[in-house]
């Protein structure tokens, strides 16, 4: 069958009511969650990751991506009509989105931020739809060296590009793999690590790691933050809210970059969408006819970000479920969540699990569609769920959180650890060392053990093997240029610096 | 305390306890009969985690990671308020069981974020007290098929 016929099958599949109704819930979940500072939709699907232990994996996964899809379409509405950004992808929004509001356009910014979300999505869509099928077949290629090479390239990725310092990114990826580590060694079966506590034998459970690292350590950094209400409130209808043809004209070329600047950018691990969008606004200034507009209330500004966050957000699905390799927080969080729903990122999901593959890409494009109608609607509710009393939100979702937890093993003890992991995510957030190195290590630490173990007890420990197979070589070297490129462009502006120097001297 | 100060104490306890890491890790076997033991992961991460470490510490040390940002009163006692009041439900859960606490534990919560309560507000954390313990009843204990810890009331 072709690509078309399998993907009009799975979104026939998608239409079954359990997952129309996992997919409102998780938009839903998505756009409110999305409109709080610092609650992004990484801790959204943490919350919602001990709920879904007990769901079919196609509703478990239309939820969760839900909920992801859902920060990408929400965060830029406050970002226009507040001048708050509800998540990091949304921070060019506020550059045009806000100024358009100000000036009484409210209505026309919120309208391409859906618009773009829409287009950008979509984009996204058949590009992963085109190229996800083709990524796994050729990853089915892949032995024990060749798969050790990948994850190694996307951690150290992930690691250097994924916050400020990279030097704390390396360190918080080192945190993870050895929580990756807690319990029997996987191939000896010696415990490792476990404190004589019987609990840790089984290892440390992703979802709690997830859950505190992420839901609690950022419900905790958000108390920091103060929001006051502010004196401007902007105008819309909900007529004024659907782009005008013209509108649509002025922006296609923005919008068709940005979707797919966001695609590129988003596939690469580590870059994500807030890169995305960033990239997109600077390319739609610098080939703006009319670039000073740009800061100032252009609606070109509004549409190129918004469509790179949407595309990005379907590309980061590529290395995920094709090689298994998470590239940013929610990814990570999702891949934890296949995991407990009994499936295993990776070439193989596609020949052992096509109907699944399908019928997920079928509730993607259900809940893109979804989407444009639940923003429309929703934007007074979201425009006013910022301003709840986190006196009155945060219990409830504390509480929720100290349930789901335990419910997973019915263990007090799994919420106690929880607790812990959300005071070292705030204090993590406070110091600028990465959460989202932590989690992939500790993901892709077992896997990469026993790759690593496996490749050099069949090779009798020669490190040779390694660098024999010539994929598996490029992605080493690859590895090295990540981590030693900053280190000698650092040493190559030093020594110039130092040459530079001398003759004034 | 000022974050330069928290950044310096958790590298040098990162520091430590990525020695701890390796250290361990040897005991547990680095290689054996040429192939590498259940050590060997643990060996080269205690160790990098260190060296990482002891690198961040050097860097704000002489100055090149630096916060101008501080953790104040006001910033950290909700945080460790919540912690707290989380702690103490959790203490609490084995006697009274899981639900019934619940109440005390949302205005606790409330009442840590926010100390002074006007009478809407006042109104909508007794009535998200109430409705809590409700819902995750429903949703864990019904929905989910959830054993729930019991108090001396049955529920």
């Amino acid at each position: 069958m072709t690509t078309v016929g399998l993907l009009m099958d799975g979104i026939v599949a998608a239409l079954a009511f359990q997952n129309l109704l996992a997919i409102l819930i998780g938009v839903t979940i998505g756009l409110s969650i999305s409109v709080l500072p610092g609650v992004g939709p990484a801790a959204g699907v943490a919350i919602l990751l001990p709920l879904i232990v007990g769901f079919e994996p196609t509703v478990a996964m239309a939820a969760m991506a839900g909920i992801y899809y859902g920060g990408m379409y929400g965060g830029a509405v406050t970002a226009i009509l507040l001048g708050i950004p509800g998540d990091s992808p949304s921070v060019m929004t506020v550059l045009d989105g806000h100024p358009m509001a100000k000036q009484g356009r409210a209505g026309a910014a919120l309208g391409m931020n859906v618009f773009a979300s829409f287009v950008g999505g979509l984009v996204g869509l058949i590009l992963l739809t085109a190229l996800a099928y083709q990524v796994a077949r050729a990853a089915l290629a892949f032995g024990p060296p060749e798969m050790t090479a990948l994850m190694l390239l996307a951690l150290s990725l992930v690691s250097v590009l994924g916050g400020r310092n990279a030097l704390k990114g390396y360190t918080a990826l080192a945190i993870g793999l050895w929580l990756g580590m807690i319990g029997l060694d996987p191939m000896a079966g010696r415990p490792r690590y476990t404190f004589d506590q019987v609990r840790l034998l089984e290892g440390l459970s992703f979802p709690i790691i997830a859950v505190g690292l992420f839901g609690l350590g950022q419900m905790f950094a958000a108390l920091d933050t103060k929001l006051t209400k502010g004196e401007f409130r902007a105008k819309y209808s909900l007529g004024s809210m659907f782009p005008t043809w013209a509108e649509i004209v002025k922006c296609r070329l923005e919008l068709l970059r940005g979707a797919l600047i966001g695609f590129f950018v988003g596939i690469l691990p580590g870059a994500g969408a807030t890169a995305a969008t960033m990239i997109a606004y600077a390319t739609a200034k610098r080939f703006a006819k009319n670039p000073e507009e740009f800061g100032h209330g252009a609606i070109q500004g509004v549409a190129a970000p918004e469509a790179a966050n949407n595309s990005a957000s379907y590309a980061a699905m590529i290395p995920l479920l094709t090689l298994g390799i998470p590239g940013s927080a929610t990814t990570a969080v999702m891949m934890g969540g296949l995991m407990m729903v009994g499936l295993q990122p990776g070439p193989l999901l596609f020949r052992d699990h096509p109907d699944f593959i399908w019928t997920l890409f079928g509730t993607f494009y259900i809940g893109n569609l979804v989407l444009v109608v639940l923003t429309t609607l929703m934007v007074p509710v979201l425009a006013s769920i910022i301003y709840i009393s986190r006196a009155v939100l945060f219990p409830l979702v504390i509480g929720v959180v100290a349930f789901g937890v335990y419910s997973i093993n019915y263990a007090l003890f799994d919420v106690w650890i929880a607790l812990l992991f959300g005071a070292l995510g705030y204090i993590m957030l406070k110091l600028d060392y990465p959460a989202v190195p932590a989690v992939l290590g500790v993901v892709l630490g077992p896997m990469l053990e026993r790759g690593i173990r496996r490749t050099l007890i069949a090779s009798q420990g020669d490190l040779s093997v390694f660098l024999e197979r010539p994929i598996a070589l490029v992605l080493f070297i690859g590895t090295a240029a990540v981590i030693l490129g900053p280190i000698v462009v650092r040493l190559v502006r030093w020594s110039r610096g130092a040459t530079e120097t001398k003759p004034a001297q | 305390m000022g974050l330069t100060n928290l950044d310096r104490l958790f590298a040098l306890f990162l520091m430590g306890f990525g020695i701890y890491i390796l250290s361990v890790g040897i005991q547990y076997g680095y290689f054996r009969d040429g192939i590498p033991g259940p050590g060997f992961f643990p060996f080269w991460t205690g160790l990098a985690m260190a060296i990482l470490s002891a690198i961040n510490l050097i860097n704000s040390i002489v100055g090149k990671e630096s916060y101008a940002d501080s953790l104040d009163r006001e910033q950290v006692i909700p945080i460790v308020g919540v912690c707290a009041v989380l702690a103490a439900y959790l203490l609490i859960v084995p006697y009274l069981g899981m639900l019934l606490p619940v109440p005390l534990f949302v205005l606790g919560v409330a009442f840590t974020i926010q100390r002074r309560w006007d009478r809407g507000l006042t109104l909508k954390i007794l009535a998200s007290a109430a409705l809590l313990p409700i819902g995750c009843y429903l949703v864990f204990g019904r929905f989910l098929d959830v054993t729930l810890i019991r108090g001396p009331f049955g529920f």
